[in-house]
């Protein structure tokens, strides 16, 4: 690299390249090339720290740094050790290098004068590479082979000379036999010293090939190159000494203390520290503006819940106030989550509580899995759920997501059997103060006819009421779907049922003086004519008028029969329209359309459907008020109440000769299907609301607040309606009393005039 | 010659370039990181590297073109001191360049201080 500037220009378009490939290939090093890209100039030790905090924010922080100090350590280890062994190779090899050296001497052979002075300072105890002063491994190499072949020569011309001297030394005069032993003798001592003394050579020879090729393979050409090994070595230990040893106590102590700093500072939204795994300190505020979320507080948790002082940890209030963060905001956002595995719980026809864990496992892995794809937001979504559910997730099974689901699954089924039914078991209690009402009730004597009424509707409330009490016994979690959706109809019928019975014991309360039932088939005309039609007075005016003309126009047929057939003709023609008008004024259902056809431009009469679209229109007052006059104008029709909310609503109602109340009867069954519909939303919101709302089960742990619940808010609610209801009806059936009073006087003055004329004429 | 900062350029491109290409796992570049990251100087860095040499390409391939460039600055520097001896001394200038030629990653300096005749001709 000739400079700087040429330096970071290559950096960026590898850097660039290296992105790109990186998308390409999928490659996962994101982390390294960001840090890269963002801090260009960072130093390897800078580079170091922030890669660090990345790697630590995907991992346990205390088991990431232990690991990789470990192994940081490790590789130093190996490499000291390494060098430590090429230092004892050469040792060895010195050691034998200096025992040749050694051992030619021993032979008396002056070394220094056969190396050309290079082999002078050879010592075993000293730096044996110093006999040279070649820093060159070939140099060295000649100056050793120069010096045994000057050994060898040095050996030859020795036993020469001794041979020599051997032959010198005998006496000229000794016998020739005499000379040729002794010749023979130390010839032969002669050659066993030149045979040794070559072995030794020879051996050393050895022991210096086997030195330089040792020397070979550790590039090791001189005494520079044996002092860098130990500097090498020097420099690896002083670096290995440099790096720093986790301390684990104080990471957790300053990391909790800072932990908690921000908390009170920022009153309850953390900061996210981040701790120098290489000093094991904590560095504040790093991030500061980015709080910690919910993942990283849960990512918190489990690294304290995982780490080696998880006694302490645990105990500390940062755990303690994040357990509670846990359970309250948390959950808080992950409410829809949290409710869609407890309604699937409560709801799946397939699960059955209590006996089938392994069902409930393999249906909750689904539904985890069908929430996230990857492997760590699913981790956190299930440690998120077990945090806001209270489950904890032993350390064994950490990692093996089958094992965690499981616990998870566990966990969930003890939280549903130990959470819902705390709901319920208040109903006692309060049982016994509704039987306390309803009895004082039952004694009281009415003053009035209010309070009369009044008896009735609370005397029926609390039979409803004691209905409800069969079920204080039943443990909602135990039920399944089916029965769940029986016990809801139960409810809303017993609770229809007693409304009809309110009503039919008011009735009858009511009718008193106001006997409906018609006697004859004039009155029962009238009554229909004007209650069907809702008739004014003067339109009862017209109509008496008409049928008095008619029962004239009769009598004078059968008087004028006699006298003529002019007068015949006459009174044919008086008696068809007569007959029409009164004829199309019974209306019956399947002639409604003809008689709108033919009088609809004065008077028309609505079909059921044309009802039901109104009714569809009106609001729940004007509905109840016509509910009212509807189920009134019935029973004055001689229909019945019968105990069925449903079918039974009115019996007794000959459809087929009074269509048009027969419609009315509809519309009043549809009110009921409509009002049975809104009780049975209102009573699985109710049930719901038990499992999922905190407020109620506050309330009932305080006491009996299932029932108030249940009559409140789906029969008591309803009883404010119910007495606008019945005040209604009340009125409806004074005002129909009335009008068939006034009627039937119009009609009587009505028939004595038509009689009266008749006669006259 | 190579500068501390400089030479850690060279290891950040080539433990980058060895990340991309799955020569070393994420882990192990944080370790040798981590170790690298220890140096304190120049020296102290290029002993680490060359101790690490063997383990790693990247490094490896630091020293030899630091052992590359070493020569050619060598080279570049002696040429003159060389060529003047040459005239005045052939077998020692001839000496010199054999002993050149033998020792690659000998730097000036330490050339200088075997010849130390080659100082008269700076």
């Amino acid at each position: 690299m000739t400079s700087t500037t040429t330096n970071q220009t290559t950096q960026e378009e590898l850097l660039l390249q290296a992105g790109e490939d990186a998308v390409k290939k999928d490659i996962a090093s994101p982390d390294f090339v960001a840090i890269i890209v963002k801090d260009p100039n960072a130093d390897l030790a800078t580079l170091f720290k922030e890669l660090t905090k990345i790697s630590n924010s995907a991992d346990d922080a205390d088991v990431f740094i232990n690991k990789l100090y470990t192994k940081r350590i490790a590789v130093m280890d190996s490499k000291i050790t390494e060098l430590d062994k090429q230092k004892e190779e050469i040792d060895s090899a010195i050691l034998e290098f200096s025992r040749l050296l050694n051992g030619i001497s021993d032979l008396g052979i002056d070394l220094n004068a056969h190396s050309g002075g290079k082999l002078s300072s050879v010592n075993s105890n000293k730096n044996p590479f110093a006999f040279t002063a070649s820093t060159n491994f070939a140099d060295f190499d000649k100056s050793v082979n120069a010096g045994l072949a000057h050994i060898r020569l040095y050996l030859k011309n020795l036993f020469d000379q001794k041979e020599q001297r051997i032959h010198t030394s005998i006496p000229k005069d000794l016998p020739p036999e005499a000379a040729a032993a002794i010749i023979v003798s130390q010839s032969s001592k002669l050659e066993s010293e030149r045979n040794s003394a070559m072995e030794r050579i020879k051996k050393n020879e050895e022991s210096f090939v086997a030195l330089c090729n040792l020397l070979r393979r550790h590039k090791i050409n001189s005494s520079d190159d044996y002092s860098a090994i130990e500097k090498k070595k020097s420099t690896l230990e002083s670096v290995k000494e440099r790096i720093p040893k986790p301390d684990f106590e104080k990471l957790y102590t300053d990391y909790e203390k800072i932990c908690n700093a921000q908390i009170d500072r920022q009153t309850g939204s953390l900061s996210k520290p981040s701790y120098n795994s290489v000093t094991g300190s904590i560095i504040p505020g790093y991030n500061a503006k980015l709080k910690l979320t919910d993942a990283e507080k849960v990512q918190l948790l489990q690294t304290a819940a995982s780490s080696s002082s998880r006694a302490s940890i645990k105990t500390s209030g940062l755990v303690e106030y994040l357990i509670k963060e846990a359970k309250t905001e948390v959950k808080a956002e992950f409410d829809k989550e949290i409710n869609d595995i407890t309604q699937w719980v409560r709801n799946d026809e397939t699960l059955s509580i209590g006996d089938s864990k392994k069902s409930l496992k393999n249906q909750l892995s689904r539904f985890i899995n069908s929430k996230h794809s990857k492997p760590l937001d699913k981790s956190r979504y299930i440690h998120r759920i077990a945090l806001a559910y209270g489950i904890d997730i032993p350390d064994s099974v950490i990692g093996d997501e089958t094992k965690i689901v499981e616990e998870l699954a566990k966990g969930l089924l003890a939280y549903i059997q130990r959470e819902i039914p705390k709901a319920l078991p208040t109903i006692d209690s309060h049982a016994s103060k509704l039987e306390d009402r309803q009895k004082a009730y039952r004694d009281s004597k009415p003053k009035s006819k209010e309070e009369n009424q009044q008896k009735l509707l609370m005397s029926t409330r609390y039979s409803v009421a004691k209905e409800l009490m069969q079920y204080k016994d039943k443990n909602l979690t135990e039920m399944s779907p089916t029965e769940l959706e029986a016990f809801k109809a139960d409810i809303v019928t017993k609770i229809l049922a007693a409304r009809l019975k309110n009503l039919k014991a008011i009735t009858k309360s009511t009718q008193t003086g106001l006997t409906l039932k018609a006697s004859n088939f004039g009155s029962k005309i009238s009554e229909y004519l004007t209650d069907n039609r809702a008739l004014n007075v003067r339109g009862d005016l017209v109509y008496a008028s008409g049928i008095a003309l008619t029962s004239a126009t009769a009598l004078g047929t059968a008087m004028m029969f006699v006298d003529g057939g002019l007068t015949l003709m006459a009174t044919k023609g008086l008696t068809f329209v007569g007959s029409a008008i009164a004829g199309r004024m019974v209306g019956r259902a399947n002639n409604i359309k003809k008689y709108n056809r033919f009088f609809g431009k004065f008077r028309k009469i609505k079909t059921g459907e044309e009802y039901k679209e109104e009714n569809a229109k009106l609001s729940v007052s004007e509905l109840q008020e016509m509910q009212a006059a509807q189920i009134s104008r019935a029973l004055r029709y001689g229909a019945t109440i019968g105990e069925n909310p449903d079918a039974d609503i009115l019996s007794g109602v000959d459809a087929s000769k009074y269509g048009d109340i027969a419609g009315s009867l509809g519309n009043v069954k549809n009110l009921m299907q409509l009002e049975r519909e809104a009780l049975t939303n209102e009573i699985s919101d109710f049930l719901d609301t038990l499992n999922t709302d905190a407020s109620v089960k506050k309330e009932d742990k305080n006491g009996n607040k299932i029932v108030t619940h249940i009559l409140e808010k789906m029969y008591d609610s309803s009883h404010g309606s119910e007495s606008a209801f019945l005040t209604k009806f009340e009125e409806a059936q004074k005002q129909t009393g009335a009008n068939r009073l006034k009627k039937g006087i119009f009609s009587g003055i009505g028939v004595g005039i038509g009689v009266g004329t008749g006669f006259m004429l | 010659m190579q500068t501390f900062e400089s030479l850690q350029e060279l290891i950040k491109n080539g433990l980058q370039k060895s990340l991309l290409s799955n020569k070393i796992t994420q882990e192990d570049l944080l370790v040798i990181l981590g170790i690298l990251a220890e140096a304190k100087d120049l020296n102290e860095l290029e002993v680490l590297i060359s101790s690490f040499a063997d383990d790693f390409e990247f490094l490896d391939e630091i020293v030899l073109n630091e052992t590359s460039q070493t020569r050619q600055n060598r080279d570049k520097d002696l040429q003159i001191l060389i060529s003047a001896l040459l005239k005045e001394n052939p077998t020692q200038a001839t000496e010199i360049m054999d002993y050149l030629s033998q020792n690659k990653s000998a730097t000036t300096e330490q050339v200088m201080a075997k010849f130390p005749v080659l100082t008269n001709f700076k």
